[in-house]
């Protein structure tokens, strides 16, 4: 299967893949009109690019784990995983307990800024051919490709440093 | 090789998925005395009207056949006999095992309060309690919640929430959630829970439940004197894990079954998972029962494997997570943060989002500024690094300013 693959080196901060994130996820894909009935908090990226404490770029996806913390911690059975191996989320079940929020470690699941009480995480564009975060990617930072070795959805290239020493 | 698993909840269907991964063609077997499958995160919102029973399933309609689990629900449980390895039910049958998973849970606690055993009163443990309330709460003119712990608050808030025009809370602590928040986020919560139409009475507790000449509950009495009228009395004052099934047979500690890390029981091909169970609580270094969903699933799961011949241990078991909204407020609280260590830093920090709301920060940091503990209000999307944090002694760090942590790369 193939697999984003997300190659740290190459990211620019452009914020395309939260942008074309934000679109698909709007209603009709009309960024605009979402923008404008709910405002910043209506057009919420499931996508992050972080800055790391050594001044690097990271771009934060969700890895839909092989243990996914959040699917263990659905009491609802909102979250599931689908034929494409991603972790998504049933809106009509999720009831909005958030106990994916406090157990997803890569922080990748969070609540709805608007709307209903439900969570938002991604969804590996289940329903497109292309994911748009990857589609959008300016320099190919976000690739799909057969990566082997890891077992998430979602393979790390080149990933930032840890700093050595901590506190 | 034949599973039996007693207990449908959580820790019981974790571990049958886990037993199935492991092993295509066991038998497994599920033995539970409910009716149905349901979410018990989610009674509250029965016993509110918010929520049919009925969509109250956490697993898909399909799972016993997905999963070729055969499951016996309303089949009760009254007796284990480890030499022999089979249980005896009420209805007369009995059924041999290979491997026994207790997942049974934990029942209602009802306090030694004169009155309090009667109609009228009622535990939030099971669908019967939640269907019991909402059958009243419509006639009823007063609620008392005894316990403003997550199961009262929750439920207080949903009442409120639905329009109940007198809905009362007793704790004997200085504020709702004792072992959830401290005192300044606590004291908060107290005053919003207070303006969205609930009647707080903290630092109190109840001496005695008042009946009238047909045995209905008529008032509560508080120690304090005072005596509220309550014709719906709500006890939602702690747990206790259902251990009677394993009386007599095996180790059982001061809160639930003793398991090792492995899901283990002292007695050969016992196993047990979640509330029924006690376990060393990785952020507090102590045996103590982890009533969390969860911790239960976990629980479940990595005992289901070792049942199915695996060898996994659980690490970073916390039950000490626990998250909320109340009043319209995500809440987040993380680690022990009601017996924090003296020597602890804790720091408040707190800003207004973009959307106007206060959002409260509660930190802990021992003395080499790893996050010990800690509690989020209004905004908890990062819930979930400081979480990570605590449980694997990580620094702070970079959390305080927004910016991704360092232990997030490592993880990558």
């Amino acid at each position: 299967m193939k697999r984003k693959i997300i190659d740290c080196e190459k990211c620019v901060g452009c914020k395309n893949c939260e942008l074309a994130c934000m679109v698909v996820h709007s209603p009709d894909e009309n960024l605009h009109q979402a923008y404008r009935e709910g405002g910043m908090a209506a057009v919420r990226a499931r996508c992050k690019i972080e800055l790391t404490s050594g001044g690097r770029l990271f771009p934060e996806h969700c890895r839909h784990c092989r243990e996914a913390q959040c699917l263990q911690a659905c009491m609802s059975g909102a979250l599931s995983r689908n034929e494409q191996d991603f972790v998504v989320c049933d809106a009509e079940t999720c009831v909005g307990c958030f106990m994916c929020v406090m157990s997803c470690p890569f922080g990748a699941a969070r609540p709805a800024t608007a709307g209903d009480r439900v969570m938002v995480k991604c969804d590996g564009c289940s329903d497109r051919t292309f994911p748009a975060c990857v589609e959008t990617c300016p320099t190919a930072c976000l690739t799909l490709g057969e990566e082997a070795g890891q077992d998430d959805g979602v393979v790390y290239v080149n990933p930032p440093q840890p700093r050595e020493a901590c506190g | 090789m034949r599973h039996l698993i007693i207990g449908n909840s959580a820790a019981g269907t974790a571990a049958a998925e886990a037993i199935r991964a492991n092993q295509p063609h066991a038998e497994i077997t599920i033995l539970t005395r409910d009716a149905t499958f349901y979410s018990r995160c989610q009674l509250h919102l029965v016993a509110g009207g918010v929520r049919p029973a009925a969509k109250t399933s956490f697993v898909p309609e399909d799972w016993a056949q997905r999963h070729g689990v055969e499951v016996r629900l309303g089949w009760d449980v009254v007796a284990i006999d480890p030499l022999r390895k089979e249980v005896s039910c009420r209805n007369g049958d009995s059924l041999p095992y290979d491997r026994l998973l207790l997942a049974t849970g934990a029942g209602s606690l009802t306090p030694p309060i004169e009155g309090v055993r009667g109609s009228g009163v009622f535990g939030l443990r099971n669908l019967e309690d939640a269907q019991g309330i909402l059958q009243r709460v419509g006639k009823s003119r007063h609620v008392v919640i005894i316990g403003a712990g997550l199961v009262g608050c929750e439920l207080a808030e949903t009442l409120a929430a639905g329009g109940h025009p007198s809905v009362s809370m007793v704790e004997m602590a200085p504020h709702p959630l004792p072992l959830q928040l401290e005192m300044t986020i606590g004291a908060r919560l107290r005053d919003v829970m207070s303006d969205h139409g609930m009647a707080m009475f903290c630092r109190d507790s109840v001496a005695a439940v008042e009946r009238d000449r047909a045995g209905q509950p008529r008032a509560v009495v508080l120690k304090s004197g005072r005596a509220l009228p309550a014709d719906l009395v709500v006890c939602a004052a702690g747990v206790r894990a259902n251990t009677d099934l394993f009386a007599g047979l095996g180790t059982i500690g001061r809160r639930g079954i003793v398991v090792d890390a492995g899901g283990r029981t002292s007695v050969p091909d016992i196993f047990a998972a979640g509330d029924v169970t006690e376990s060393c609580d990785s952020t507090m270094g102590r045996v103590m029962p982890s009533a969390i969903w969860p911790a239960a699933r976990r629980q479940g799961r990595v005992a289901g494997l070792n049942m199915s011949g695996g060898s996994t241990t659980l690490e970073a078991h916390t039950g000490l997570k626990t998250s909320a909204v109340l009043c319209g407020t995500p809440l987040v609280s993380l680690g022990p943060v009601f017996e924090p260590d003296p020597a602890w830093r804790k720091e408040l920090c707190e800003h207004t989002d973009s959307r106007n709301r206060l959002c409260s920060k509660v930190c802990y940091t021992d003395s080499n500024g790893v996050l010990k503990a800690a509690i989020l209000w209004g905004d908890i999307s990062q819930a979930g690094l400081y979480a990570a944090a605590i449980i694997q002694q990580l620094p702070l760090g970079d959390l305080a300013f927004g910016s991704v942590p360092d232990y997030l790369l490592r993880a990558v």
